[in-house]
């Protein structure tokens, strides 16, 4: 497993050296140019002085010359210098990273903890009211904008009832709100995939043969049916780990808290680009780790697969 | 050799005593151990209505004896050993009428609580494919011990110790390093010996194998058929071996009934049903099976036409459309009537007509 | 029947008994499925040599992992082989082009197992036997119809079949669309590949009835796969006992039943059900033991001696070759003289 884990870390280097190049040309190709968007000649700047910011900054040089420099950068831990406010972007992302990990993952607790048993429910009282309802709620989940979810979230609980603050990222509290819109949202696809594939499972023959061995319900459904069922679920929380490890932009803006996706607002409002760079590059990062750790899982849920991984090797 | 009594599962005895009185357990051990009176299952699907799958079926096993359910795809054979274990709920099914007495107690008047004590200990199941019949991501020892701890309560250590001892009991070699192992890992005779060992665990009183062999080679086959032979010599229990392979019927069981369009059209022992059949449908199947005894023949007698459509049963006899000797009573349901097989033992026949020696069954075909 | 070698250049050993009007000839027919990563690989069908004549019915038969499927998959060209020759009439098919393979393909078709599967569920059976029809350039759309209508009725199902989906039919009248969709471009050989084994009994009749009527009207020539020796025997001239992706044992029909002479043939023979308890119970088997090994790492010397009841250490050490037996049959086993007849 461990060699397993190696290479498919290996196959990721050539993804993210992928994923810089495409940013690259995006944002190289993007109009506009950050250095007029920072100075203007309206604060004295002549354009000389404007043309050797951008030379300080590599903006002038050919974009594979600028490409390679960056990346012989991103090797040496050097993800350039945000043209806003100079400090180095390694450090920008420090700082928003730990922000934006704590909401990723208090609402990816909060999406296992409502989405997982409403499926299960949900599948195993299939045709009953508890089915409908629990789909329809999820419709409704899915369909919710987040930026309504979060207003009303904060007109609730924030002004009118005054649990929980509105804004900032100290501590639990600010916490509780963004988790909780993001959490249930993302819970009412993850209710939905749940659902579909316990059911498959629970048509299985094995199932039919728990219970011939007088197995209860409970038994049946959480060690037989279960474990077998989270396959496509476990893809699915990966992807979903992924998104709000991007940081769930319009939540975090919302609320105002200083992480990941508002640096990214940030960063594309004012075309900093290096900040952009690396912010995306880092995202890239957390995708592909959280991808290695799913298709780790998939050996664990299942070990037909785990035999093939060893047998392969 | 004297078999004594097998023990059941504590709890299952435990609740038996409770519904029963002690002049009413006597008398059932002269009595049949599972008895079926009249079962009737449907299936309600929207889309095409009501499907009678099993239609007032009657059926018989004695303790120790082997009973032999013969019939093809469609026949309700499969529903109605399942539903007698109340294992076709799930699946929509509904018991519009009938009983099934399990030594003494009507297996139909159960809660799923009370049928769960049944399950596993006092009635095993084998399925038919133990590929999909086996959970992929259990350890065989885990799966062996479930209903060792399910019903008997017993200790993981004290599981596991006994798992050995059943492994052994199916001829697994290696049976240590086995447990730890995955169904994937194994054969597909090896998987259906795990199935068998599973289902005997907790010893019970009667084995039900939903065709055990049908998804194996036929050398497999022919090992699985020996080992059940075996087993249920040793262990004196009852079996119901439900089979469209007559071969593999004919090898184990003592008395056999034939199913067709959710009915039973015939029943009696072995040696009459399969070697002086009454009833067209099974003379036409047994002729339709490619013998290895007998000489060859250019073309295979044929049973022209398919089997009725679940939902759309005729009244009067289901085998009528395709019976050789159909009759205009046919239209009417034919009563089950009785005749004395060899050795005494009753041979049951739900036909109108007499074959007598055996008819020559009609040779060609029509398209199905 | 003389032995003699077909081909002067290919020095191998060759099964007697040999049809005189050879339609298919396979010389030492290998397929190997190598592992995408590591060493070895799976020997799914190794060293086979074999002829069918024209018009007869040749058996392949055997377990689960005996290659016999894939035997008729790689003589088809549908896999292609790994080494070896297969000749259809004359014609190397292994070193065709591709186009000129399919021009071939008119000549020998393919019947499926799964009645479910081997359908496209969206197309109707007018459509599916109608597609063979069109790749092979047959006639134009009024000619097409007829000739679906016609062979609609041969394999007796109704001219008003064509317009209903796989979803609406049963298993015996799918495998009978099967069957018209192999005749539809009027081939010369026609693999059937387990064309019976998910039918019920009494419709596995029906279907075996129509393959031999339709072999007659037409003059076809079969390679009939199956794991049933019982069905084999009805339909079969000729039959081949595979065992692990070798032919262990070929004789004709009648002799094969009467007297098999390769312990496995014997074993397989032994291991059939008959539907008579009082020969049932009373019978003497020969049971096998253990499983089969992996054909991924076949056993040395004769790959059955590590389950055959008779095996010596000869059997471990040296592997034996196709040798004729006499009345047309060749036997691949080191003492399949010594050996009681059955």
């Amino acid at each position: 497993m461990i060699r397993y884990a190696l290479n498919r870390l290996a196959t990721a280097i050539p993804t993210l050296l992928g994923v810089l190049l495409v940013t690259f040309a995006l944002l190289y190709a993007m109009p506009g140019d950050p250095i007029a968007h920072l100075v203007s000649a309206a604060n004295g700047i002549t354009p000389r002085e404007m043309q050797e910011l951008r030379g300080r900054f590599g903006l002038n040089d050919p974009m594979p010359v600028q490409f390679v420099h960056y990346v012989g950068h991103v090797v040496h831990g050097d993800l350039g210098t945000s043209i806003l406010s100079n400090r180095s972007v390694g450090s920008l992302i420090v700082e928003a990273l730990p922000n934006t990990i704590e909401l990723a993952l208090a609402a990816l607790a909060i999406s296992i903890m409502i989405g997982i048993p409403l499926g299960v429910i949900a599948a195993i009282r299939h045709r009953t009211w508890v089915d409908h309802v629990s789909i329809g709620a999820s419709l409704l989940g899915v369909s919710m904008p987040e930026f309504w979810a979060a207003m009303l979230a904060i007109l609730i609980f924030s002004v009118n009832l005054q649990w929980f603050p509105a804004f900032g990222a100290d501590g639990l509290s600010a916490l509780v709100l963004p988790a909780a819109v993001l959490g249930i949202r993302t819970s009412a696809t993850l209710a939905r995939v749940t659902r579909s594939s316990m059911l498959e499972v629970l048509g299985r023959q094995y199932v039919t043969t728990a219970r011939a061995k007088g197995l209860s319900e409970w038994a049946v459904v959480m060690l037989h049916a279960l474990k077998n069922a989270l396959i496509p679920v476990v893809t699915l929380l990966g992807l979903q780990l992924g998104y709000l490890l991007a940081g769930a932009v319009v939540v975090e803006t919302i609320f105002a808290r200083p992480g990941i996706g508002s640096l990214l607002i940030n960063a594309v409002l004012n075309k900093d680009v290096p900040v952009l760079r690396g912010t995306i590059l880092v995202v890239a990062v957390g995708y592909v780790l959280v991808n290695l750790l799913v298709d780790l899982s998939y050996g664990w849920l299942d070990p037909r697969i785990r035999s093939a991984r060893r047998s392969a090797a | 050799m004297p078999v004594s009594r097998p023990p059941s599962s504590i709890s299952f005895d435990a609740l038996h005593d409770q519904v029963t009185s002690p002049s009413e357990r006597h008398d059932e051990r002269e009595r049949p151990l599972l008895e079926i009176t009249d079962l009737t299952v449907e299936f309600a699907d929207s889309h095409h209505g009501t499907n009678m799958a099993v239609r007032d079926v009657s059926l018989d096993v004695a303790r120790h004896e082997t009973l032999g359910v013969v019939g093809e795809s469609g026949s309700g054979k499969s529903v109605t050993m399942m539903s007698a274990l109340g294992l076709t709920r799930r699946l929509g099914a509904r018991v519009t009428g009938g009983r099934c007495v399990f030594d003494g107690i009507d297996l139909l008047t159960l809660s799923e609580r009370e049928l769960r004590r049944v399950r596993g200990s006092a009635i095993g199941v084998v399925f038919q494919d133990p590929m999909t019949s086996l959970n992929p991501s259990l350890t065989i020892g885990r799966q062996l011990a479930e209903p060792l701890v399910e019903h008997r309560d017993l200790s993981r250590a004290d599981a596991r110790r006994r798992a050995l001892e059943l492994l052994d009991l199916v001829r697994i070699p290696d049976a240590a390093a086995r447990l730890a192992g995955y169904p994937h890992e194994l054969s597909g005779g090896m998987r259906q010996r795990v199935m068998i060992a599973m289902a005997l665990a907790c010893d019970p009183a009667l084995l039900i194998a939903d065709e055990p062999t049908t998804a194996l080679d036929v050398t497999v086959q022919a090992q699985i058929v020996e080992l059940l032979g075996e087993l249920r010599r040793e262990r004196g229990m009852a079996v119901v071996l439900v089979s469209h392979d007559l071969g593999v019927i004919a090898g184990l069981a003592d008395r056999v009934a034939v199913m067709y369009g959710g009915t039973v059209v015939e029943a009696g022992s072995a040696a009459d049903v399969l070697g002086r059949p009454r009833h067209p449908y099974t003379l036409g199947l047994l002729r339709s099976y490619p013998r290895l005894d007998e000489p060859r023949a250019d073309r295979l007698p044929v049973i022209p036409g398919a089997p009725p459509d679940p939902f759309a049963r005729p009244d009067g006899c289901p085998f009528a459309p395709r019976c050789p000797f159909a009759h205009e009573r046919c239209t009417t349901a034919p009563p089950m009537r009785t005749q004395e097989g060899s050795a005494g033992a009753p041979q049951h026949f739900a036909c109108w007509a007499d074959l007598g020696p055996r008819a020559d069954f009609e040779r060609g075909e029509r398209g199905a | 029947m003389s032995q003699r070698t077909r081909d002067a250049d290919q020095a191998s050993p060759v099964a007697t008994g040999e049809p005189h009007d050879a339609l298919v000839e396979v010389r030492n027919l290998c397929k190997v499925y190598r592992r995408t990563r590591g060493r070895g690989g799976v020997q799914a069908v190794t060293d086979v040599t074999l002829t069918i004549g024209r018009g007869e019915t040749l058996a392949l038969v055997g377990e689960s992992g005996c290659g016999k499927s894939t035997l008729g998959r790689t003589l088809l060209q549908l896999e292609r082989p790994t080494s070896g020759s297969v000749r259809f009439a004359g014609t190397e098919l292994t070193t065709l082009r591709a186009a000129d393979l399919r021009a071939q393909r008119r000549h020998m078709q393919l019947i499926f197992q799964d009645p479910h599967a081997s359908l496209d569920p969206r197309m109707t059976v007018g459509q599916t036997i109608n597609e063979p029809l069109v790749v092979h350039r047959f006639g134009d759309r009024a000619e097409r119809r007829r000739r679906v209508g016609e062979l609609l009725e041969r394999v007796g199902l109704g001219g008003r079949a064509s317009g209903r989906y796989p979803h609406e039919l049963s298993g015996g009248q799918r495998q009978r669309v099967g069957i018209a969709r192999a005749l539809a471009v009027n081939p010369q050989l026609v693999v059937c590949d387990e064309p019976v084994s998910a039918l019920d009994v009494s419709i596995q009749a029906q279907v075996l009835n129509l393959l031999a009527e339709l072999r007659e009207a037409f003059g076809l020539t079969y390679l009939f796969i199956s794991h049933n020796l019982g069905v084999v025997r009805h339909v079969a001239d000729r039959v081949a006992v595979m065992y692990l992706g070798e032919i262990v044992e070929l004789a004709p029909v009648d002799e094969l039943f009467r007297a098999p002479r390769h312990p496995y043939t014997k074993a397989l023979l032994s291991a059939i059900p008959l539907p008579d308890p009082s020969i049932e119970r009373a019978r003497e088997r020969i049971v096998l033991t253990g499983d089969l090994p992996s054909p991924a790492a076949p056993p040395s010397g004769c790959r059955f001696h590590t389950r055959c009841p008779f095996a010596q250490p000869l059997c471990a050490r040296e592997h034996p070759e196709l040798t004729d037996a006499g009345d047309g049959r060749s036997v691949a086993c080191h003492l399949w003289e010594e050996l009681p007849p059955r």
